[in-house]
């Protein structure tokens, strides 16, 4: 009798801790060949195309006598870029486009330092930062740990480095999906001017513009994390050209969605140019349509609407890749990490608590919310004043090149960009 | 129209004033849990938010109350009338005749008869529920007279055992009949194809005799209104709110909101938000614990003083701080000192009865190493950060390589993801493992913790007068008679020495002092709604 | 009605109601059916959750592709949708879950409407203040200030006030009125600067740039509202993908919870229903703002 009561009780289900084995989860026995198939053969064909269309694309637009007639200080020049810009519009008295560069500073001098930062890690200090949360000090900007600047992490990170090393990851992935969007963009905006191809591009471009992107981004990136925790024990070829797929296809999608408003952009444009003058005289001449396409329309006539699309879309996908980051770290179930460290900062419990209590006005750990949410405010806004001042240039015309004293970056741009 | 002036000054008035309402009734109490119920059907398996709504929908025969004594449950009879567990002539040994109450209504208004509790009774036996092994094990009919509706009998295959009877058919609580007629039964989750419409509505508009009706349920929160004809009492709380929040600072933030709220399964991470001075706290007995486990398979932990060598060199009290590095706690709440940190079912007194054998003593430990076969000063540690919080876990790495280091031991630590980390411990390729264990009781688990062949058996005992006690152990349902083989088991491992039982992590329920008197219980949660008081000020 | 006008409406209704949205349709569940048969059924999180016993059944294998797909279009023409993994059936709960949504994202569109009209031809100084207020807090990302309101209201817990905050946040920071009240700032100014306005004036309209009854403004407007009418069936999918996480800041259940339950169990009929009822919710939008462009604009010809 008692046997039976035992043996009946033992079959009762009960907690357990999960013992998962490997031969239980599909897919482990080909994981070395998938994930060497899809994560290097991918990117080399991505980025041989890519290299070939970039070539393609300056051989049109940048002819190569000009490019010889430049010495190496005007290349150089270009980095020091914002402050020849503050100090035009401060002598034009042009007090936007002054805002716009200076909110845009930090931005433009992170994304310079982010290089070094993005190496750099130092452990040691880290581990001895540990359960310390110290708020800034001005001095030691660049140790390794970034401590003193913007204060420390709760786990002795610096914010500094954070900051700085999430300005670099984001800059990666906008220029990575702005460099998409353009390349992708011109190409399908000159198709339309023909009629065959306009209604399959207009179709797709719709297609695009109805699918709501973060529903599709949550699949992807349950894929990857769960590819990430297999990939954290290989070797540094495989994590490098992961991450590289990951941020690939990520720009892609976010790209996706900004492709539409390029390509109708460049259509429309199309459409007010060719019934021009000029085109029939060029046709005259007996110039290819293709040529006339690339050059006499877009190079001439579009890039300065380029531009201000560019300026547009990249304070936009700075929000988009922030608002990614949320959702990771609400959806814990697709394993994914939060890619960048301004998103780090802002989501952590510390600030998370303190905004969620601001009420009681406890400002204790205010330099983990006070930096990234400054950077995100003033890169934002300084992009959109900035095309603001852009579309004044374009109608107003106000600013004038000629006036300006002839900086050598000036002349470098002005013959790359203007009329 | 508006001008400018205005707007500066009327707008933030506005603001602040609307900064600085509430939005909830005062005569709520409002549940705020991380999860939705899994359906509100007691006899089906779901989880624990359901549970705790079905104890306050429904009534079993007896209902559990948290009045403590020695800190074991009591029970208290809601269904069945005074006198009426009559156990039949003492020759017949086997027959039990139960009498139900008169008058005990359904919320739709029907009395309950005994009909109600055999059609319970053929539910379970036909379903894959887990109630049923326990039923089976010692019930094996039951039947009703057609002319009697107030009284059924039980025929019992085992002797008439009445602790048996109220641990583990008594709680079960009873479902009204017309869902169960006609040969459609419920099955378990997941499988509800062939279900009629009434039980899919049943699923969510339980109907039960219990002090609580259901009474609006949406996505975001669950309401219950107090049952005006409860048999033992009105209670005193009008409307109970059930809501869901996913996001835990949400929850906090929640609670610190009402003015009345109680939220359970609080993890250490929420206590230093939780310690404010509106908010009162419960600890849990703990049930999730950390072990460093030794493979007694494989050299160097295959021989006796080495392990207990190592025992006598960590210090549970650095290491658990080194876990719970930003949170303060008291030492009782996780320091563990016995093999059984979960235990309901004991009283309080008997803790002092499980005690560590070898506790922190560096002298002992060079003794032993002195005196051991083995020759080894260094040993793998098997850990995955992956699973439990990263930089928790590498706080106690260092902590506990830096206690071994100073003795001379050296410890390589092992950290891999999770599915490598199972493999390995599947395949005891390890010299010693962390691990967690969620979810124990110590009851239905322990003989799976050392029994040979067991499921938990992760360090590779096989000792035969374990496996006797353990035997022994499981065949007692008194719980009386529990405790003494316990300290022997008890005894017997710690001899043994397979792991080092490290920390537990404690649990709180925290709730608004303005609730007073409530006494809470982790697998109950509230059910004696007689005691609650609100303030009267 | 002219021949020309039904010929427009007829064509419009073939082609882009039926064809575009059915294929529209098509291709994105086909994407995520071959998407989440790559998808894996474990990970270091659902690992966890598979200590308890009740989620033991619902890790099934992973459904192959193309044949579930098959199969699920072959439910939905017969007008079944499949039973989730909890036995819930799926519509059920979709259609519950797509009005909060629906609501959510058409007020909030409508208000964001409002807004960026009033601000756009409002351009007077006394309310620059307030406007580069508004820009400011548009920059901020929505969860943060989704936080911010929440911490400093109560209103999290009824609905109705969570369901006002959280409309509030998506007008606010969906990143859109910045740019659209440009667009119609410039769109007016541009109508404002041509000639058949100068006539208006000679004839004696009031010089006012609001768009009342007998005043320029109100041909200006007009006119200028086909050049946008066109632009804000893009802004719908900004705001339905930004309702996901503003969903889940407030805790309100709409289409993002059904998504989530779904990942967890990995659960193929309700992720396609909910792209479904996304994509489904856009492209109402877009087909209504195109519509009445179509009707406004006499010279729009809808060819092929």
């Amino acid at each position: 009798m008692t046997q039976e009561i035992i043996s009946q009780i033992e079959e009762r289900v009960k907690h357990k801790p999960g013992q998962e084995t490997i031969n239980s989860i599909e897919g482990l026995k080909d994981v070395k060949l998938v994930s060497y198939s899809l994560f290097i053969i991918w990117p080399i064909l991505a980025i041989i195309a890519l290299v070939a269309g970039l070539i393609k694309l300056l051989s049109l637009f940048i002819k190569k006598s000009k490019l010889k007639d430049f010495s190496v200080t005007q290349y150089f020049s270009i980095i020091l870029l914002p402050f020849y810009l503050i100090r035009s519009s401060a002598k034009q008295k042009e007090t936007r486009t002054l805002i716009a560069v200076l909110l845009l500073l930090p931005f433009m001098l992170s994304t310079l330092f982010s290089p070094l930062f993005l190496l750099r890690s130092d452990n040691n200090q880290i581990s001895a930062n540990r359960g310390l949360a110290k708020p800034p000090v001005v001095f030691s900007v660049f140790q390794g740990n970034g401590e003193g600047l913007f204060g420390t992490n709760g786990n002795g990170e610096g914010i500094a480095q954070l900051i700085f090393k999430g300005t670099g990851q984001i800059y990666l992935l906008t220029f990575i999906t702005v460099l998409f969007v353009i390349i992708s963009g011109l190409w399908m905006g000159k198709q339309t001017y023909h009629r065959k191809t306009e209604f399959y591009i207009m179709g797709f471009a719709e297609i695009f513009e109805s699918i709501p992107v973060f529903f599709l981004l949550l699949v992807i990136l349950s894929i990857f994390g769960w590819w990430e925790a297999y990939i954290r024990e290989s070797g540094i070829l495989i994590r490098f050209f992961f991450n590289v797929t990951l941020i690939a296809t990520i720009a892609i999608l976010m790209g996706l969605s900004f492709l539409p408003r390029l390509i109708r952009i460049i259509s429309e444009r199309i459409k007010t140019f060719s019934s021009e003058n000029f085109i029939d005289a060029t046709k005259a001449l007996g110039i290819s349509q293709n040529k006339i396409l690339w050059y006499h329309i877009i190079r001439k006539n579009c890039l300065q609407e380029i531009i201000l699309f560019v300026s547009q879309i990249w304070a936009s996908i700075i929000l988009l890749e922030i608002s990614m980051d949320f959702l990771v770290s609400i959806f814990p179930v697709l394993g994914a990490k939060v890619y960048s460290g301004w998103a780090q900062m802002l989501l952590s419990t510390e600030t998370v608590r303190a905004i969620l209590f601001i009420k009681e006005l406890n400002f204790q750990h205010w330099w983990y919310y006070f930096f990234p949410v400054f950077f995100i405010i003033t890169t934002v806004t300084g992009f959109y004043i900035y095309g603001d001042c852009l579309r004044r240039i374009n109608e107003e015309s106000e600013i004038d090149f000629d006036s300006i004293e002839k900086i050598p970056y000036h002349s470098l741009i002005h013959s790359l960009i203007a009329k | 129209m508006i001008s400018f002036k205005k707007i500066v000054f009327i707008l933030p008035t506005i603001f602040l004033c609307v900064c600085f309402t509430d939005c909830v009734k005062k005569d709520e109490l409002v549940y705020i849990s991380y999860e939705r119920p899994d359906n509100l059907i007691p006899i089906l398996n779901m989880n624990e938010e359901g549970k705790y709504l079905t104890e306050l929908i429904f009534d079993g025969l007896v209902n559990k109350t948290t009045v403590s004594t020695g800190g074991r449950e009591q029970y208290q009879w809601a269904l069945v009338s005074e006198g009426g567990y009559v156990e039949e002539s003492p020759d017949n040994r086997f027959l039990l005749s139960i009498y139900l109450k008169k008058g005990i209504k359904w919320h739709h208004g029907k009395e309950i008869t005994s009909k109600d509790v055999l059609y319970t009774w053929k539910t379970i036996q036909q379903s894959n529920s887990p109630l049923k092994g326990w039923l089976d094990s010692f019930i094996e009919d039951i039947s009703i007279l057609d002319d009697e509706n107030y009284k059924f009998k039980i025929k019992l295959k085992v002797e008439r055992s009445k602790e048996a009877f109220m641990e583990l058919f008594a709680p079960v609580k009873i479902l009204p009949h017309e869902i169960l007629e006609n040969g459609t039964y419920v099955e378990l989750p997941y499988d509800l194809s062939e279900n009629s419409k009434y039980v899919n509505d049943f699923k969510w508009k339980p109907v039960g005799t219990g002090p609580y009706v259901i009474d609006d349920r949406q996505s975001e929160y669950i309401s219950l209104k107090v049952n005006e004809e409860y048999s033992s009492g009105v209670p005193q709380i009008p409307v109970i709110k059930y809501m869901i929040e996913k996001d835990r600072n949400m929850a906090v933030k929640s609670l610190n909101t009402t003015k009345y709220g109680i939220i359970f399964n609080v993890n250490p991470e929420s206590f230093e938000t939780l310690n404010r001075d509106r908010l009162d706290y419960k600890s849990y007995i703990p049930y999730s614990f950390y072990v460093i486990a030794y493979n007694t398979l494989k050299s160097p932990f295959n021989e006796i003083n080495f392990r207990k060598a190592i025992n006598s060199l960590t210090r549970k009290d650095t290491l658990a701080k080194a876990f719970f590095e930003d949170i303060t706690l008291e030492t009782n709440e996780y320091v563990n000192h016995s093999i059984f940190p979960s235990n309901s079912r004991y009283p309080k007194s008997s803790e002092k009865l499980f005690s560590e054998s070898t506790p922190y003593d560096p002298r002992s430990a060079r003794r032993l190493l002195q005196v051991s076969d083995n020759n080894s000063n260094s040993f793998n540690l098997l850990v995955s950060s992956a699973i439990d919080g990263e930089n928790r876990i590498k706080n106690f790495l260092a902590s506990y390589s830096r206690q071994m280091g100073n003795e001379g031991i050296k410890v390589q630590i092992d950290d891999v993801t999770s599915p490598v980390y199972y493999q390995k411990i599947r395949d005891r390729d390890f010299d010693a493992v962390l691990i967690q264990f969620t979810g124990f009781d110590h009851f239905f688990d322990i003989r799976g913790l050392f029994k040979a062949g067991g499921e938990l058996n992760i360090w590779g005992i096989n000792d035969n007068s374990l496996n006797v006690m353990l035997e022994k152990f499981g065949s007692t349902i008194a719980w009386d008679k529990l405790l003494n083989s316990a300290i022997e088991i008890h005894s017997r491992v710690e001899e043994l020495t397979p792991g080092c039982f490290v920390f537990t992590v404690p649990r709180r329920c925290y709730y608004s002092k303005e609730i007073r008197g409530l006494d809470i219980h982790p697998e109950v949660g509230f059910s004696t709604v007689e005691n609650w008081k609100y303030n009267t000020n | 009605m002219n021949k020309e006008k039904l010929k427009n409406i007829l064509s419009f209704i073939l082609f882009e109601i039926t064809l575009k949205s059915i294929l529209i349709l098509f291709l994105t569940t086909f994407l995520c059916s071959f998407l989440l048969s790559i998808t894996p059924r474990e990970n270091r999180i659902t690992v966890l959750i598979r200590e308890d016993a009740s989620y033991e059944k619902r890790a099934e294998e992973i459904q192959k592709f193309p044949g579930s797909y098959i199969v699920w279009l072959k439910n939905i023409s017969q007008g079944d949708l499949g039973v989730s993994k909890s036995g819930q059936p799926v519509m059920e709960e979709g259609k519950q879950k797509l009005v909060i949504t629906f609501t959510i994202s058409f007020v909030s569109l409508i208000l964001l409407i409002i807004l960026s009209f009033i601000i756009g031809i409002k351009e007077s100084g006394k309310f620059r203040p307030l406007v580069v207020l508004i820009y400011l807090i548009s920059t901020l990302p929505a969860f943060f200030l989704g936080y911010i309101l929440i911490g400093l209201f109560n209103f999290h817990l009824a609905i109705i006030p969570n369901y006002m905050m959280a409309i509030l946040t998506l007008t606010l920071s969906s990143g859109i009125i910045y740019e659209f009240s440009k667009l119609i700032n410039t769109a007016i100014k541009s109508e404002m600067q041509k000639e058949y306005i100068e006539t208006a004036k000679a004839k004696g309209l009031k010089e006012l740039a609001l768009p009342y009854i007998g005043t320029i403004g109100f041909h200006a407007f007009r006119n200028a509202i086909i050049q946008i009418f066109s632009r804000i069936g893009s802004l719908l999918p900004i705001i339905i993908s930004s309702s996901i996480i503003i969903e889940q800041v407030f805790g309100i259940h709409g289409l993002s919870f059904m998504l989530l339950d779904g990942f967890i169990d990995k659960d193929m009929n309700r992720i396609l229903l909910v792209i479904l009822l996304a994509v489904l919710l856009v492209r109402i939008g877009s087909v209504i703002s195109k519509f009445v462009y179509l009707l406004l604009n006499p010279q729009y010809r809808y060819f092929q």
